[in-house]
This record gives structure tokens, C-alpha cells and sequence, in this order.
């Protein structure tokens, strides 16, 4: 069912058994294991059914530290969120991402990644990815002329994407929602505040809030956060009234650890003939599964570096394109012609043949790093909400990962004998941890509500609940502890596919 | 790679060996070929301007580089 929560009377009592805050991929995913179930289920949604700037311009905010993109570029404020735009790159964690490691400060989840192996299956569904294969010798079995390059596996292996269509879950899921007569969806009901009761134990209620002028009151017994991760922080700090410095913020936690992907090009690799390198390549919408090369973790463990993988762009092609932290710009008309040209060159660039040599292009891991975090700005949208701040915080860890994984795969080039690899001159000087001025993440938000035992060290606990309150749980990429090198929305459906499972046994 | 080795004589040692008579190109490059592929191996890389060579190739470019100067 749905209701615009314009048209409701002001000041309308809304009640329910579970408040689903936000309803892109994470939100959604719960929604629908929900529908048939004796509960009424309460999935608010800030925005309407399509883009609109006045709802865009509630995600704005000021960036400090490494050049970021403008935060309103990042996120999409309507139903299905995100999945609105996202390219549908999907890979599971590794599982050394859950592990603790030495070297990484602030590393280990409470869970690992067998845990997780059953909600990955069954959120590939819901992204409508192929079967729940990662092994490349299935793909290649599907496919002889994906061929491997000749690297030694316990060193250099072949780390397995699949693509969703991508799957727009605004499109997908929309009719399904509606229909579903114990899902409650509400339209342009911005959550402002959260209410807890006197001690911050409990929520009571939430506000929301919309251009209509409207506020209303949404009363329930469980209380989901998905927002995506910076407004996931950015909501537990604004709701101070029981809890000065937030909820679940009693020990400064909330909005720290803010993570990204770093995506940069890193290096070129030269071959002695042209090789199309088909089991690395994709062509988009057709593609159902590609390589990228990936650190195996005994390496990591030597090399003492984060996880990360290296795809390959024909140099060609890659030298003409803008790096991704110029591509977008405020003005709309320019900002869809700088992608469309992006990937017109993607498409022209192409030979069947192969190539000669190659770009090879970064995706790691940033090491959580309490510096790098989401606070409050003074500064108020128009419904009266501090905006969000960033301030991305890198460290020299990642640019020496970068660097050895490019030493690394570059011997293995060489045993190989398939040619040689260049590091870009960024990387070249090993006493220099500055970065280029195209450096850029994936787009991706992880960690700014972070898993763990230690309520001084996290925010949630191994079930995504809110430490030291009762009935609060955080959805999504904001739990994440570590950022691995995937993009993250399979591992943000699958961890909310979990928390879903926990919420049936304990309502 | 040491600045020791920064002259024809001791680079021409480095890689053919002291006692080397061989003058066959093709011997050469077969003796070199497989010092190449036992330094990747054996992990003796070194970076130049950016590339990962092995120390047997980057020292065929010094070499190359003395001998045109």
C-alpha cells in the first residue's frame, strides 16, 4: 500500500511493528521479506518515485580533506535509492576481509564470511546476478575463450564479478511494495529526528518531515535505519535530545570510520602481442561475469597490504578518458553528456583483436581510519536538518598497498613472460605518500556505524543493533567494518537479508 | 644494483660471468633470456622509472646506455 504523506492530515499518528527508515536497495530488501508476514511494516521514503532537485539538495554538504565528489552526486533520494544509478558491479568479500589483521588498524568483524554465504545466495536474487559462483573455472567452463593470465594462483588469482542488469529497484520493486497490503510505503516522509525514551534505551518515535509543510509521527516496535551511509550517521547525530551527542554516540563513534573505495589508475601493462584479455573484460549489458586480478591473501599477509583488485582498459581508450573525480558536474545537461561521451569512448575504443597494451586500474580498500569521518554541519537544509560534512581522510597505507600489488603483479608478468608493467609516476617514489589530483573513490559510503563488540570501538553489534538500545537497528554499508575491494551493494543486501532473519526471531 | 657497477667491464660480467667467451648473439640472448625469467622468479626485481624489470634487464640498460654515450 501506499500513501503520500503530503496529502495526510498534519500531525498524523502513523503506527506499526517495524519502521523501515529509507528505501534504497537495504530498505527495500527487508520490505519485501516482510510482504505475507502478520506484521505491518512501516518503509518511509523521503522522496517520491522520480529524481527531484529539492529533494537531491537535502543530500548536500561540505567536503574537507582528499578532494571528494559533491555529496549530493553520491546518493539518490527517492524510492529505490541508489540502485537508481549504480552500474551493478557485484563481488562478494573475501574472507580475509573479516579477519583481524595486524597490519590494519581497526580490522576484523565480529562475523566472518561463511556467515554471510547463505544471504549472498539469496541477495542474488534479489539483484538478479547469475547462480552464487565465484570460482572462474565455472565461467570458464561456460565460455573456453576466457582464458587465464598465466599467473601463479597462491600469489596473483582471478577474483570473479558479476553484473546485475543493473537492477533498478524503483522499477523492480514498486508494484510488488504497493501491492504487498502489510507494507505500509510512505512518499515524501523525510525522518528528521529519532525519539528515544528518557535513559536513550528505547525508541519511541520518529518525526517526519516534508515540503508540504507536514510533520507526522511514526510510532513502532523496531526502528531500521537505511539510509544509505552518510545520512545513517548524520541521523543518529541529529537526534540529540536524549542523547547529547546523538544516539548510540556515547563514545564518539557514530560517523567515524567513514570508508571509500579507492579507484584510480595505477600502472600500464605492455604485452608482446595484442590479447583481448577476454576473461577481464566487459562489455557492458552483455557481460555476465569478468575477472580482475586479485592479491591472493597469503601475499597480502607478506606484502603487509590492504585487499584490492586491478582491471584492465585498453591504454588507448583509457589515456582520452577523464579521471571519475571530474566527471561529474552541477550542471545536469553537461554531467549526462561527460558519461554518455565516457562510455562512447569506452564502446569505440574497443578492437575484437585485443590489444597491445593496457591500463590497469585500481580498486582497494581504504584502512578504517577514525579521522576520516561524517559530522554536523551549522548549516541546515530545508527542512531544518543539519547537513552532513565529510572530511575523507587516506593514509600512506593505501598508497603503499597500491604500490606493491602493481610490484607484485608486475613479477608475475615477468615469470609469465607476458610482458612487462609500468607503475604510473605517482607511485614511482616510495617516500612520497601525496596523491594526484585525480584520485577518486568508487562512489561508495561504508562504515560510519560500524560492526563490533566493543560498544567504546562501534556502534552496532553483530545483529546491526544500535549498542545500548533496545529496538534501533542500522541497515547497509554503514555497518561495514572493513570496505574490502568489491563495490558494496551485494554485501549491503546480503548483511540486511541477515538482519531481516534476526528481526523475525525476536518480533 | 650497486654504483660499483656503474662501468662496461663489471656490468659485462654481472651478466655473462667473468670466464665468458661467448660471442654468439644467440647464445647470449638464450644465457640472458633464462637469467631474466630465473630473477622474476626468484623475485630480483628492480623499479625503473616505473618499471618492474628484472635486475638482469635493467642492467642491459645500463650497459646499452654506457656503450652509447
Amino acid at each position: 500500500m501506499h500513501i503520500d504523506a503530503r496529502t495526510l492530515p498534519d500531525h498524523t499518528l502513523i503506527e506499526g511493528d517495524i519502521c523501515i527508515i529509507g528505501a534504497g536497495a537495504a530498505g527495500i530488501s527487508i520490505a519485501l521479506e516482510w510482504i505475507n508476514t502478520p506484521y505491518k511494516v512501516i518503509l518511509l521514503e523521503g522522496g517520491g518515485f522520480e529524481y527531484e532537485s529539492q529533494m537531491q539538495d537535502l543530500y548536500k554538504g561540505k567536503t574537507t580533506g582528499q578532494r571528494y565528489y559533491p555529496l549530493e552526486s553520491a546518493r539518490l533520494h527517492y524510492f529505490g535509492g541508489t540502485t537508481g544509478h549504480w552500474a551493478g558491479f557485484c563481488s562478494p568479500f573475501d574472507p580475509i576481509d573479516f579477519k583481524k589483521r595486524d597490519w590494519v588498524p581497526h580490522s576484523g568483524w565480529p562475523i566472518q564470511r561463511e556467515e554471510l554465504d547463505p544471504f549472498y545466495e539469496r541477495a542474488h536474487k534479489n539483484l538478479d546476478l547469475g547462480p552464487y559462483e565465484y570460482d572462474a573455472k565455472y565461467w570458464q567452463a561456460k565460455d573456453p575463450t576466457m582464458v587465464s593470465l598465466p599467473f601463479e594462483p597462491d600469489t596473483v588469482f582471478n577474483k570473479i564479478w558479476q553484473f546485475s542488469p543493473p537492477t533498478r529497484f524503483g522499477d523492480k520493486y514498486k508494484d510488488t511494495i504497493i501491492k504487498a497490503p502489510n507494507i505500509h510505503l510512505y512518499t515524501y516522509a523525510n525522518v528528521t529526528n529519532i525519539t528515544a525514551n528518557e535513559h536513550a534505551s528505547t525508541i519511541k518515535e520518529v518525526t517526519v518531515k516534508n515540503f508540504a509543510g507536514k510533520e507526522h509521527t511514526v510510532k513502532a516496535k523496531y526502528f531500521v535505519v537505511a539510509c544509505c551511509a552518510i545520512q545513517n550517521a548524520r541521523l543518529l547525530l541529529s537526534s540529540n535530545k536524549q542523547a547529547p551527542n546523538g544516539l548510540g554516540n556515547d563514545h564518539d563513534v557514530v560517523g567515524r570510520y567513514f570508508m571509500e573505495h579507492l579507484e584510480i589508475k595505477s600502472a600500464e601493462m605492455w604485452l608482446p602481442k595484442a590479447d583481448p584479455l577476454k576473461l577481464y573484460a566487459i562489455d557492458f549489458g552483455r557481460t555476465k561475469a569478468r575477472a580482475e586480478l586479485a592479491i591472493s591473501e597469503t601475499k597480502q599477509r607478506e606484502y603487509k597490504i590492504l585487499n584490492g583488485t586491478a582491471s584492465f582498459t585498453p591504454l588507448e581508450v583509457a589515456k582520452n578518458q577523464p579521471a571519475f573525480i571530474d566527471l561529474w558536474t552541477a550542471d545536469t545537461a553537461q554531467r549526462a553528456k561527460n558519461f554518455a561521451d565516457f562510455i562512447k569512448r569506452e564502446e569505440k575504443g574497443k578492437n575484437k583483436n585485443g590489444h597491445k597494451a593496457y591500463q590497469l586500474f585500481t580498486r582497494l580498500e581504504q584502512a578504517p581510519n577514525p579521522s576520516s569521518r561524517i559530522t554536523l554541519d551549522t548549516d541546515t537544509d530545508a527542512l531544518g536538518m543539519r547537513r552532513a560534512m565529510l572530511h575523507w581522510e587516506l593514509t600512506p597505507l593505501e598508497k603503499r598497498s597500491i604500490r606493491a600489488i602493481y610490484e607484485i603483479i608486475g613479477q608475475q608478468v615477468g615469470i609469465a613472460s607476458k610482458g612487462r608493467v609500468r607503475l604510473l609516476e605517482y607511485l614511482q617514489d616510495e617516500n612520497d605518500n601525496s596523491w594526484p589530483e585525480f584520485t577518486g573513490g568508487g562512489w561508495h559510503h561504508m562504515g560510519t556505524t560500524r560492526m563490533g563488540t566493543d560498544p567504546k570501538q562501534s556502534v552496532v553489534n553483530s545483529n546491526c543493533k544500535v549498542h545500548g538500545i533496545s529496538n534501533l537497528f542500522m541497515a547497509g554499508s554503514s555497518c561495514y567494518v572493513t570496505a574490502a575491494a568489491p563495490n558494496p551493494t551485494l554485501t549491503l543486501v546480503a548483511l540486511t537479508l541477515r538482519l531481516s532473519d534476526h528481526l523475525k526471531k525476536i518480533v | 644494483m650497486t654504483p660499483a657497477e656503474n662501468n662496461k667491464i663489471s656490468l659485462t660480467e654481472l651478466l655473462l660471468g667473468k670466464s665468458n667467451t661467448e660471442t654468439d648473439a644467440k647464445s647470449i640472448q638464450n644465457t640472458l633470456n633464462s637469467q631474466v625469467e630465473q630473477d622474476f622468479k626468484t623475485g630480483k626485481t628492480v623499479m625503473v622509472k616505473g618499471w618492474v624489470l628484472s635486475v638482469t634487464e635493467a642492467r642491459q640498460c645500463a650497459l646499452y646506455s654506457i656503450l652509447n654515450a
